[in-house]
């Protein structure tokens, strides 16, 4: 206790802390020597001269404890104690009586009914009056500190509760959001499935009149074959080769729309065996070229066998074709490896630039990038972005045979599979395609349904031109 | 020879009912077929009701049936027909106009005889049904107990 009273004494709170302690007595002499011994404490002494003035005092502050004389006129230290603890405010205010006389036990069982904490007996000695008086001091700072204590708690717990609330409010809206993100993604999903359906319903719906057109111009031929001058023959010549180019076309048509709308039959996939196979159908569309063939080796794949084998044979197809020019036509058919992946001009390639975005170039363990490449006629890297659009072609019919389904129906077998396609080329030097597809080892779910597409490549495109085309 | 030769080809289209009827006349089968125009009209037909309740007896010796017709579509009237002790065993062959996995399936599931996609270049067409005709017509041998002799 003493320790404490030192510690106050010696370290007296700032000024602007000061805690304030009432002196009453109705002798002003009596003030001054209290006012003497408790100044070393530092702290805000007031002094009253009676009941009524420390009353006063007390309306317009808060003391640490007060000293009062019982003995003085008008009003004594019992009855101001008894309206000081009928006021709510300072009903729990600490009162020392300081009296000379009235030392009999009923007068001070009066002082302590009346809510004195103590009482001091005058002749008193001033080490006491200060050492009591310094630990209501002390008592008052520490509930002030706990009430400061209290309320700071009580703010952080609000600000907590206000954090939770916030971040309560933000899953919400995550939530919200993921939801209509979610929403989004089926009805997208539906749309994508109309479009198919409407695109399939459309191109079958077509077929028929078309048949019509070729069969009554097929009958009017043999009807009236003798009947026609050489320009009517070539009219129907003519109208004959437009019907089988529109026939082509809604086949091709046909074919797109159906690799959205099967189901993909996943199964482990054995890339090289499969590429000798298409190899050997071209066969004997290249009886009279020279190729030089590289193929391999080649891992295996996850996913359906029939659309993969669909992919290597447009992809090789038309290696094949756009290498006609060619004396010798060289066709490569390999992996690229998995990370890290050959530098911009390592890899000791011999054709077409090497300025594919490089993202593109990167890609995951869990897939496997195959390329096919040719000594061909190659492309224009501007118009890359256009390659695998249906019915997109950069060469014209009559220089190289095709409608320009075979590159969207490979970007959309490879993006049911959950990959990418891009291509590199340069004109006159050659052109070298890529797809990814699932790994074996790693890959080996891939996607059921209709397109969760991994590589970012756009549906929308291959849709809109889909339905553009149609 | 006791053979029926009556066919019966079910198509909507007047178009296509004109160019099958041409390509049998290339091998002398027009005469033999008789046209219906919907599923409802072909089992009239079948069933020998309404304005069908006076033809013969005997049941054709094939019906070419088309996928998509009003009232009734190709499937339709093949569950019927497998349905009816007196034709189940009638020769079906399913005429469309474009492949397609799901039907050529349903087709075989519901007891089509043969699934047949209408070629889309007229000499191959008309190669086709000919030799439909002269195959369902003529080579192959009808279920006898379909056929009743007047």
């Amino acid at each position: 206790m003493t320790e404490r009273v030192n510690a106050m004494h010696e370290d007296p709170p700032p000024t602007g802390d000061k805690v304030h302690i009432l002196l009453v007595d109705d002798l002003e002499e009596n003030l001054v020597a209290m006012e003497a011994v408790l100044a070393p404490l530092g702290q805000n002494l007031v002094l009253a001269q009676s009941g009524r003035e420390a009353l006063r005092h007390l309306m317009h502050r808060e003391f640490a404890v007060i000293l009062l004389d019982v003995m003085m006129p008008e009003m004594d230290g019992f009855e101001t104690a008894e309206l000081i603890r009928a006021r709510e405010r300072t009903s729990h205010t600490p009162i020392i009586f300081v009296t000379a006389i009235g030392k009999s036990e009923p007068e001070i069982a009066k002082g302590y009914a009346l809510g004195a904490v103590d009482y001091l007996f005058k002749p008193y000695s001033p080490d006491i009056l200060k050492a009591k008086v310094a630990v209501f001091v002390d008592l008052h700072c520490l509930r002030a500190q706990l009430q400061r204590q209290s309320s700071q708690l009580a703010d952080a717990n609000a600000r907590l509760e206000e954090e939770i609330g916030e971040r309560r409010k933000a899953e919400a809206l995550l939530a919200q959001i993921n939801a209509q993100l979610t929403k989004q993604a089926r009805d997208l999903e539906a749309a994508n499935q109309d479009l198919e359906a409407f695109a399939y319903s459309v191109s079958h719906d077509l077929r028929a009149p078309l048949r019509h057109v070729e069969g009554f111009t097929g009958l009017l031929r043999s009807h009236a074959a003798d009947k026609l001058d050489e320009t009517a023959q070539r009219y129907m010549s003519i109208i004959t080769e437009s019907v089988k180019k529109m026939g082509g076309l809604i086949e091709d048509l046909l074919d797109f729309s159906r690799v959205g709308r099967k189901d993909l039959l996943t199964t482990t996939v054995r890339l090289e065996p499969l590429v000798q196979e298409v190899r050997a159908a071209l066969e004997p569309d290249v009886v009279q070229r020279k190729i030089e063939w590289r193929i391999g080796p080649l891992p295996d794949v996850v996913g359906d066998q029939s659309l993969i084998r669909q992919v290597l044979a447009n992809l090789i197809g038309n290696a094949v074709k756009y290498t006609r020019p060619r004396e010798t036509a060289r066709i490569e058919v390999g992996t690229v490896p998995p990370e890290p992946l050959r530098n911009a001009e390592g890899g000791g390639r011999s054709e077409g630039p090497s300025d594919a975005p490089a993202a593109e170039t990167r890609h995951p363990q869990s897939e496997i990038v195959v390329f096919v490449r040719d000594n061909g006629v190659g492309f224009d890297m501007r118009y890359a972005h256009k390659l695998f659009g249906v019915f997109q072609r950069l060469h014209s019919a009559s220089q190289f045979e095709g409608t320009g389904i075979g590159l969207a129906l490979v970007r959309r077998i490879v993006q049911r599979h959950g990959g990418r396609t891009w291509a590199e080329g340069e004109p006159g030097k050659g052109a070298t395609f890529y797809c990814t597809l699932p790994s074996r080892t790693h890959g080996t779910s891939v996607p059921s349904g209709h397109e969760s597409d991994a590589g970012g490549e756009s549906h929308g495109e291959a849709h809109a031109h889909a339905a553009g085309g149609g | 020879m006791a053979k029926p030769t009556r066919m019966l080809l079910a198509e909507d289209n007047p178009e296509d009912v004109e160019l099958v009827l041409a390509a049998l006349a290339d091998v002398n089968l027009a005469g033999k077929v008789a046209v219906v125009h919907d599923g409802q009209e072909a089992l009239d037909y079948l069933f020998r009701r309404d304005r069908y309740a006076q033809r013969s007896q005997e049941n054709p010796a094939v019906v070419l049936l088309d996928l998509k017709m009003p009232k009734l579509d190709g499937h339709e009237v093949l569950r019927a027909i497998r349905a009816a002790p007196t034709l189940r065993a009638v020769p079906v062959v399913m005429l469309t106009s474009s492949y397609d996995e799901r039907e050529v399936s349903r087709s075989y599931e519901l007891g089509a005889n043969a699934y047949v996609v209408k070629p889309q270049g007229f000499q191959a067409f008309r190669e086709t049904v000919a030799r439909l005709g002269v195959f369902w017509g003529l080579v192959n041998e009808p279920p006898p107990g379909s056929v009743a002799n007047p």
